[in-house]
């Protein structure tokens, strides 16, 4: 049964005010000197009033004496027990007031206990995320370390296709001056056609006089074979005269033998036959000169012949020259007219190739341009790369920090004695 | 007295006008059958027949071109010719010019030497060679 404490007391004061009253009634029935009537009474309502008192502040004491317990207990962490008040036959605020630390004290070990938790849990955390951290800046660097060969490389990058930029600017340069000389080459190859059939009439009209050249050697010749055939009869006829002369030499001579045989009677005729021998060896050496002559005129016409026979072959060496110079000059024509034509493709395909140079070089710009980009690019990554290494850092010291003060957390919180149940459940 | 010179071999020889029939060409020789080397044959001369006498083979000289010209000697030494290699214009002279060849010449067929024109001529001893010839017959 509850009975509030201000209840209580009123409670009392009814008890010592009807043991007053009581007692006033009683007291004159007790032989008993009347002056100590009054005497009785009043210690009897003290001794009511003191044993009421000391019933209910024992009973207050006492339960607030397990309050403070029980407060004192929490003030030192230790959640482990409840308060709990002796059993009364009327419970008062008190209980009211044990049942409300109870709960504060349920209320502070669940708190506890997740505190707890969730200490280790942000100690864990903070480990793994200062290990995460640790190598996350290992990475960084890593990562910094290539952004760096990637910057370097981009510079270099950048400085090659500069290079090549200038190559193929350079190259286009060339090939505009191989498209020139090719146009000039076509000009040359027509002029060389050109060149070439004029050549190649030229050795035609010089085969034609060769031919008729030829032809008049040959009738030189057959006129020269006539006139040593003639110089041979004339020969024929002189040896004729020289066998008659020396004939008649013999002649002469026999007659001479006659006279100087006929004696004196022979004298006459001895003159005769001596002018007739002078005769004949006048005829003879005559026809000796003139063999002589024709033996003179029969080798210079056979050096004549064989040297006609040497210009006939000369000339036919020419004509077969002069054939093979025309035949040359064909395929100089074929060849330059081929040349030409290839000229003209390689005119047509370095111009082309002009063009295509031409393009290449605003690519090769666009691209140097690019690598520059690329360049100032990495180079800001590289700088953004090692702020992030720095905040890695740092938030690898925050972690760490953030550990200790989880830790830290957790040595406070192991204070709190939450007995044995929680202990077990506690993460 | 009237010479007629001719060559045989390498020498110059010379006959009188009086003792030559004839100086004829060569004609066909007709060879005899078992004659000696000296005899190169006969010809037939105005239808007589003629032996030919080889006279650088007689003399002992070589005669490789077959001694072109044959001399037809007078009759009284005849009938026989002499083949030579080459006949020289006829020569006139005194008697008195050609020397009597006892003194000087030792070879037995010359009679007598004289020069005339810077050669030395020798004048044959047609006895000589008659003797030559029967002798080399007769054996």
């Amino acid at each position: 049964m509850r009975v509030e404490i201000s209840y209580k007391f009123v409670i009392g004061f009814i008890f010592v005010v009807a043991s007053v009253v009581l007692l006033n009634l009683l007291v004159p029935r007790l032989d008993a000197p009347e002056w100590t009537h009054q005497f009785i009474t009043v210690i009897g309502a003290l001794l009511v009033g003191l044993i009421f008192g000391w019933l209910f502040s024992r009973a207050f004491t006492a339960n607030i004496k397990i309050l403070t317990d029980g407060a004192d207990r929490l003030s030192h962490g230790d959640l482990s027990r409840k308060v709990r008040l002796h059993k009364g036959l009327f419970s008062d605020e008190t209980e009211d007031l044990s049942n409300s630390l109870n709960l504060v004290v349920d209320s502070l070990r669940n708190l506890v206990g997740q505190m707890r938790g969730s200490a280790l849990n942000v100690n864990e955390s903070s480990m793994a995320l200062a290990t995460t951290s640790e190598e996350m800046t290992a990475t960084a660097h890593e990562v910094a370390g290539s952004i760096e060969q990637i910057s370097r490389g981009a510079e270099t990058q950048a400085e090659m296709v500069e290079r090549v930029s200038r190559v193929v600017r350079e190259m286009a340069e060339q090939i505009e001056l191989v498209a020139g000389s090719s146009g000039k080459l076509t000009e040359s190859a027509e002029q060389t056609t050109l060149s070439a059939r004029e050549g190649e009439g030229l050795t035609s009209k010089a085969l034609d006089n060769m031919k008729q050249v030829l032809s008049q050697i040959e009738e030189n010749g057959t006129m020269i074979v006539d006139f040593s055939e003639q110089v041979q009869k004339i020969g024929s006829i002189i040896d004729v005269i020289t066998g008659i002369a020396q004939k008649t030499n013999l002649l002469a001579l026999n007659a001479t033998i006659e006279a100087a045989r006929a004696g004196e009677y022979g004298h006459g005729f001895a003159v005769v036959a001596e002018e007739v021998s002078k005769l004949a060896d006048s005829t003879s050496n005559s026809a000796a000169e003139i063999s002589r002559l024709i033996e003179k005129t029969r080798e210079q016409s056979q050096k004549v012949q064989l040297s006609m026979a040497q210009s006939v072959k000369s000339i036919d060496a020419g004509r077969e020259a002069v054939d093979v110079t025309g035949n040359a000059f064909k395929s100089i024509i074929s060849k330059a007219e081929a040349a030409q034509e290839r000229s003209i493709d390689i005119r047509d395909l370095t111009e082309k190739q002009s063009r295509g140079a031409q393009a290449i070089v605003e690519a090769i710009e666009e691209i140097a341009r690019v690598a520059e980009d690329n360049a100032a690019s990495t180079e800001e990554v590289s700088a953004a790369t090692e702020e992030q290494t720095a905040s890695m850092e740092e938030m690898s010291f925050a972690s760490q920090r953030l550990s200790r003060l989880a830790e830290e957390l957790l040595t406070s919180v192991r204070r709190f004695n939450l007995g044995s149940d929680h202990e077990r459940t506690a993460p | 007295m009237q010479l007629l010179p001719f060559e045989v071999g390498n020498e110059i020889y010379a006959l009188e006008l009086i003792d030559i029939q004839e100086i004829v060409e060569t004609p066909h020789l007709h060879p005899f059958p078992a004659a000696p080397a000296t005899v190169s044959g006969a010809i037939a001369f105005h239808g007589r027949i003629v032996p030919v006498v080889d006279l650088p083979c007689l003399l002992g000289f070589d005669s490789p071109q077959g001694s072109p010209r044959i001399i037809v000697l007078a009759n009284h030494y005849g009938p026989f010719a002499l083949a030579v290699d080459r006949l020289r214009p006829l020569i006139g002279l005194d008697k008195g010019f050609v020397k009597d060849a006892d003194a000087g010449v030792k070879e037995p067929s010359v009679r007598s030497l004289f020069t005339w024109k810077n050669d030395m001529i020798s004048l044959l001893d047609l006895h000589y060679v008659v003797a030559a010839i029967e002798a080399t017959c007769v054996k």
